[in-house]
Formats: C-alpha cells, structure tokens, sequence
C-alpha cells in the first residue's frame, strides 16, 4: 500500500491508476461480444433440428421420401433462423472486430499454418462487414453453408437425378458417423455440421461463469 | 533484490494465475476441439478428391463442397479466435479486480 499512497511516480502506480481509472469509468473489459441467452438458445435448438433433419433424410436417401421438394420448408425454417440469429448478433455490442482477432490468434494456433491458410482467411475477411463480431461472423458462414446444401440437395435429390448423387450427399446412418467421427462420407453435410457447431460453441465460450 | 510491493504482488498474482488457467484452456481447446474438427475436415476433402476421380462427383459438385470444408475451417478458425479474446477479456478482468481490492483495502471503504 505504500507504494499507492507514497506520491511517487511509479511504474506500478501508472498502471493502477490507470486501470483504477477504468474501473472507476464504469468498465471492466469487454473484448467479445457479450453473451446473448436468445442466441444461445436459438442456435442450439437450430442444430438440434438440424442433425434430427438429416438423420431422417439419411434413413430416406435414394428413394423419393428424400426428394428436395419433401424439404423444402426445413430449408425455409433453418435460413429463416439463421437470418434471425445474424440479426440479433449484428444488433448488440460486437466488441473488437473478429478479423482482427483472427490476426491475432494466426500467430498461436498450428492449425492455421499450411496450404489452406490464405484461402480460409481470406473468406473470414469476406463474411460480414470488416467490423463483424465473430458470432456474427459465424452466423454469416453458418447461412451460407445452408444455402449450400439446400442447393445441392434440390440439385442431387430429384427424380431425374441419378440416386448416388443423393446418398453421396446425406451418406447413410448412423448420424455420428458423420458429425461425430473423423470418418465421415457425406462432405457437405458434415460441413455445415462443423459451421453450426462453432456458432453454438463461440457463443457458449463467451457465457459469463457463476460467480463463486 | 528489493522486496516486492504488496499491490505489485497481488497483481502480478492474479495476472499469472488467471493467465494460466486461460492459457491452458487455450492448449486444451486445440487438442481437444481444434486439431480433430481439422482431421474431420482434412478426411472430407480426401473424400472429395476420390469422388471426383472415379466420376461419382462433377466438378461443379466438387466445387462447392471443397467450398464447404473451407467454410467449415474457417468456422473453426474465427471461433477459436473468438476464444483467445474472451481469455484475454478474463486476464484483465482479473487484473481489475485485484486492482479494485487494493484500492477499496486501501482506503478502507467500497469506493469500487
């Protein structure tokens, strides 16, 4: 405490002040976005529907109960909440923009060293504005992988479309096979699986700990 | 070596501790979350290339779902990155808070 009180320039004194500063304004640190309970929710009620989706359509691919038209409205239902979810994201503080955390973050994570490097970072700075948060980021990417697959399903699932183009799409059960495992035979499926999961998971790591 | 002051010390404590349980959740992210959701989508890029090959895939169709597995990496990525800022967020925050115990310690009221 003497070094607080004792009017002596300090180093350490500098940086209390300075944080006792922002205390004192009212802020502690806000880097993320805050935690939205809506989006959390809505995202996680998404992707349950959505992996119940496509475990029913595996049980039908190849035959007409898989056709893109017995579909159509899921497709309608889970883009609508998307736009719902990217909305809300885009409407409440976004804390530092994501492209900027994704500068950061390229120089600690292994995975983001190799070929696909430009490529992946590349569509980052593509989805949303420069100043996205990156839940809204994530829903952004999460639409778009929908989008996708409703073409690729309308397109590979008809009656004038060879079958295989339709199992190679949803592969066959069981579900884990391909969301879970590191196996899976159905790419694009699998693929919006993954984007789902992030936007669920980001939004779950930012969720504020019971204070103990 | 002088002896360290006590508010330094009760700061650089919760800047290292907090730092270490962040860190560590940083390192158990990637190899529990990160590197397997990689191999996932390495597998499926595999997947695609053998389809494309043996005529089970056109090329518009291989188009997309590389795509996808793009997308799906780049998921990953901006999550992860959205990770390192919430730890950061809690390091600071921690250092706030042991700042704001030393302030209101010191003046020996609830001033923060």
């Amino acid at each position: 405490m003497r070094r607080l009180t004792s009017g002596k320039g300090t180093f350490v004194d500098f940086c209390v002040a300075t944080l006792t500063f922002v205390f004192v304004a009212g802020c502690s640190v806000q880097l993320t976005a805050p935690y939205s309970e809506d989006i959390d929710s809505e995202a996680s009620s998404l992707q349950a529907d959505f992996v119940r989706f496509v475990a029913d359509t595996q049980m039908k691919a190849g035959t007409a109960d898989a056709f893109y038209d017995k579909s159509q409205q899921k497709y309608a239902d889970f883009e609508a909440r998307l736009a719902v979810i990217q909305m809300r994201s885009a409407s409440i503080p976004r804390g530092v923009p994501c492209g900027r955390a994704v500068a950061s973050a390229q120089h600690m994570e292994r995975a983001l060293t190799g070929p696909m490097q430009s490529e992946v970072l590349g569509r980052i700075s593509n989805a949303g504005s420069e100043n996205a948060s990156c839940i809204t980021i994530l829903a952004v990417i999460a639409s778009e992988q929908m989008e996708r697959l409703r073409g690729q399903h309308q397109l590979r699932c008809n009656s004038s479309a060879p079958p295989a183009r339709c199992t190679t799409l949803f592969s066959s059960p069981p579900i884990f096979g391909v969301i879970l495992t590191g196996q899976s035979d159905a790419p694009l499926v699998s693929a919006v699986s993954i984007s789902l999961n992030e936007l669920v998971g980001a939004e779950r790591d930012i969720k504020p700990l019971p204070k103990t | 070596m002088a002896p360290v002051p006590d508010a330094l010390q009760t700061i650089l404590g919760a800047l290292t501790n907090q730092s270490r349980i962040s860190f560590q959740n940083v390192v158990a992210d990637i190899d529990q979350h990160v590197a397997p959701t990689m191999a996932l989508i390495a597998h499926s890029l595999t997947v695609i290339g053998g389809r494309l090959a043996d005529g089970t895939y056109t090329n518009d169709i291989a188009d997309v779902e590389v795509q996808a597995q793009l997308d799906a990496a780049a998921s990953v990525i901006v999550r992860f990155a959205n990770r390192i800022l919430k730890e950061i967020q809690d390091i600071l925050n921690a250092v706030i808070e042991a700042v704001r115990d030393i302030v209101n310690t010191a003046l020996g009221i609830s001033l923060l």
